[in-house]
């Protein structure tokens, strides 16, 4: 009886010590707490990977496509060397984002989701809970397209439509047209890391849609940097 | 009386044990520090939004800029680029060289989105797409590595954010729209100290942002310019800014 009765104790203080500390809990229906300075593992090299297995489905229009589009980057990256040149300031595509050896944020508010790029200082909104944008209705077509967002459970859930042919999805030149669309899933697998896959369709290039994955870690004490590509300059965390 | 087998010992130190626990976790416990801070938020006004600068000239009618503090040589500056207004061959501004704003960023009349979080209020500009960063936890170290924008530390004082910027490098301006159109040339030095006061209005539709400017190797003393803003309605959005992709004048 006495046996039973400590057991009973113990369990009432075990639940009740453990309500106490569990509280506060994160509530069950907020999301991950996202913030902070997150860099990709690997560098480039896993989205460049995957982008070099992407032009094994690029369709007969994709590969004449990517004929012009390798010769136009070609092209800007030998004028960009020269310093006035701004377009080094231009954003790359929005899959090699995705692959850069640069920092990122992305700061998560109820409305809106904001991912800041060190690299080129690039910014993607994503207005959370709306209807993707149709292309026919966009008030403009951007090389970054136009983007919403919402929560699955832990996956932030990014759509972009309403892209402009303008950009490169890769360093090379893979092209990327109006009829472009992807979906990212970011989700957190780790305290301080980070799951992120893109999935990239576009009828008109690719003849079926293709998906890059990587992985991110958050530094904590790390800051983003400023990165200055304007005429005449190139300041950034690597050539300082 | 027959005696109860079980001892109250244990009894109580459970009873007492669940008590301290409850309490800890019960709205009757006294409120903590992240409560108070809580509270004291929930007094202040809400920044997140896009925001646009209400324009007008910043000196009012003192287009030559009589009430600005110049020392000799930043004075000759700024005269020299009146008469290249005058001329045809304006000065050319960082805004339409791709190249960061600084201070001036604060001045342009495109929209500005406020966005707030614990630790950063993120000023986010429509032209160049640039971001501000101010940290709102951290004090300022005793140097800084110099850069385009400077380094920003934020405080509440009340409902008035308090925001100190050092560490400024000396390619960008203070403004160069005294006198719109064509562009002027109001210099700075690395010894620029910012400090904006920033007040909402009761309606929380407009905020009114007073700069003083303390560069004792520009001015002759600390000088004042206040900018207003105004909330645009809730659909609207920071555009797509590629600088690249703007016909810009890159004349050198």
């Amino acid at each position: 009886m006495m046996r039973e009765f400590g057991r009973c104790s113990a369990l009432m203080l075990l639940s009740v010590a453990a309500l106490a500390a569990g509280a506060p809990a994160r509530a069950a229906d907020s999301p991950p707490d996202l913030s902070g300075v997150w860099w990709l593992d690997g560098g480039a090299k896993p989205a460049l990977q995957g982008l070099a297995a992407a032009r094994q489905k690029l369709s007969a229009q994709g590969r004449a496509r990517f004929v012009e589009t390798k010769a136009e980057k070609a092209s800007i990256d030998a004028k960009v060397k020269d310093l006035t040149d701004v377009r080094k300031c231009v954003p790359p595509g929005v899959t090699r984002l995705w692959g850069l050896p640069f920092p990122f944020e992305i700061v998560a508010k109820p409305d809106v989701t904001v991912l800041l790029f060190e690299h080129t200082h690039s910014l993607r909104f994503a207005y959370m809970n709306q209807p993707r944008v149709d292309p026919e209705q966009a008030v403009s077509l951007n090389r970054l397209g136009s983007s919403v967002g919402r929560w699955e459970g832990d996956t932030l859930v990014i759509e972009t439509t309403a892209f402009s042919n303008l950009g490169f999805l890769d360093e090379e030149g893979l092209p990327q047209g109006e009829k472009l669309e992807t979906v990212e899933r970011i989700r957190p697998i780790g305290p301080n890391k980070l799951s992120i896959s893109i999935e990239v369709k576009d009828p008109e290039f690719y003849s079926e849609p293709w998906t890059l994955n990587v992985t991110a870690t958050r530094r904590p004490g790390s800051t983003i940097e400023e990165y200055v590509c304007g005429y005449g300059v190139l300041e950034t965390r690597y050539t300082k | 009386m027959i005696r109860n087998a079980i001892s109250t010992r244990p009894v109580r130190a459970w009873l007492l044990s669940s008590v301290v626990a409850l309490g800890l976790s019960s709205p009757l416990a006294l409120p903590t520090a992240a409560q108070a801070a809580e509270a004291a938020a929930a007094t202040r006004p809400k920044l997140d939004g896009v925001w646009r600068n209400r324009g007008g000239r910043p000196l009012g009618d003192d287009m030559t800029a009589k009430s600005i503090p110049f020392q000799p040589w930043s004075r000759a500056l700024f005269d020299k680029s009146l008469a290249d207004n005058a001329a045809g061959t304006p000065y050319n501004a960082n805004r339409e060289r791709c190249l960061p704003q600084g201070v001036d960023i604060m001045f342009v009349r495109y929209n500005t989105q406020l966005i707030e979080t614990p630790k950063i209020i993120y000023i986010l500009s429509e032209w160049g797409n640039e971001v501000r960063r101010v940290f709102m936890d951290q004090t300022p170290p005793k140097t800084f590595k110099p850069s385009w924008n400077g380094h920003s530390y934020g405080r509440w004082e009340g409902s008035t954010l308090v925001i100190d910027t050092y560490g400024f490098n000396a390619r960008t301006n203070i403004t160069t729209d005294i006198l719109p159109p064509g562009r002027t040339n109001l210099t700075h030095t690395d010894k620029l100290h910012l400090t904006e006061r920033l007040t909402w209005s009761a309606d929380g539709k407009s905020f009114r942002n007073e700069l003083t400017f303390d560069d004792p190797g520009a001015f002759t003393k600390p000088w004042t310019n206040v900018q207003n803003y105004d909330l645009q309605t809730p659909d609207t959005k920071i555009f797509e800014f590629v600088c690249a992709d703007s016909p810009l004048d890159l004349n050198g």
